[in-house]
């Protein structure tokens, strides 16, 4: 195998294994939110939303108004229970994007 | 009988989020206000309001209780509308009944914003306002946000129409506002959620 097909079958391994786009390498699950456009507004959100027992810890981003949700170790929040709890909050989720290990 | 139609907060959400309370108080010519509320659901919120209206010369005090509804509610990528209806019933310290009246509109995105207020103390005052703004940045959650804006409003009792600056500032969940009107007239408004 020459240099270069070694190198070609390294870039496609690590095309493989790198987590897709939008998924978090440290296991939060992202999850985008309708409505977030200040950090003031995001204060409710994030007061709601720890509030559930399973929820360890959280992070917003106002400016991709995004909430990054790190759960307790082993649970697990399904899309539309996240998407519950935000719009609870008086928001609406767009999306969430899991980690790849926990697809 | 005095009569007052709708009311609301401090130029803040007088709908916030469950379990949510919020303090605050507005002062411009015309109004010294103090508001409490406490959201029931994602649309609905109640709480009380005292206050000195003096726009019409003869100062009036009323304490009302109101409720507040969202009927109207968009949520999008990046930007959120409102419509808040606020309504109240109370009493004046002369033991007159009283009754408050507000409409807000409002739509945000992260960095424009614009917003209308109707604000009716019946038969005695009707305050109408219009805003637009910008944030020159997008602050990080626990960084202070300020918002530059533009303010027309008019004072219905004392036909007076005005314009100037408003700055807002925001911080964790403290709101707070100061302004100056075309009249050399003040306003400052600050409101703080639990």
């Amino acid at each position: 195998m020459s240099i270069f097909s070694k190198l070609r079958a390294l870039v496609l391994a690590a095309a493989v294994l790198a987590p897709p786009a939008g998924a978090m390498a440290d296991g939060g699950i992202k999850v985008y939110v309708k409505g977030l456009v200040c950090a003031y507004c995001a204060q409710g959100l994030t007061k709601t939303v720890q509030k559930h027992p399973f929820v360890d810890e959280l992070e917003v981003d106002v400016s991709q108004g995004m909430m990054l949700l790190k759960l307790k170790p082993g649970k697990t929040l399904s899309a539309k229970e996240i998407g519950a709890l935000v719009k609870s909050a008086g928001f609406e989720m767009d999306r969430a994007e899991y980690p790849m290990d926990d697809m | 009988m005095l009569g007052v139609l709708a009311a609301g907060g401090a130029e803040a959400r007088p709908v916030t989020y469950p379990g949510g309370v919020a303090l605050g108080a507005e002062t411009r010519a015309g109004l010294t206000e103090a508001l409490g509320g406490y959201t029931l659901d994602p649309h609905a919120a109640v709480g009380a309001d005292v206050a000195r209206w003096s726009a019409a010369g003869v100062p009036v005090d009323v304490a009302l209780a109101t409720a507040t509804v969202l009927p109207v509610k968009g949520n999008g990528l990046g930007w959120r509308a409102n419509l808040y209806l606020t309504g109240g019933a109370g009493a004046t310290a002369k033991g007159e009944a009283a009754y408050l009246g507000q409409a807000d509109a409002d739509v945000e995105s992260l960095t424009l914003y614009a917003s209308a207020r109707i604000q009716r103390l019946w038969q005695h005052d009707t305050y109408e306002r219009v805003r637009a703004g910008a944030a020159p940045f997008v602050a990080p959650m626990n960084a202070l946000q300020i918002w530059l804006l533009a303010q027309w409003d008019y004072d219905r009792a004392r036909r007076l129409g005005a314009a100037g600056p408003v700055v807002r500032f925001m911080y964790q969940t403290v709101l707070w506002e100061v302004g100056l009107n075309s009249r050399g007239e003040g306003a400052l408004n600050w409101t703080v959620e639990y």
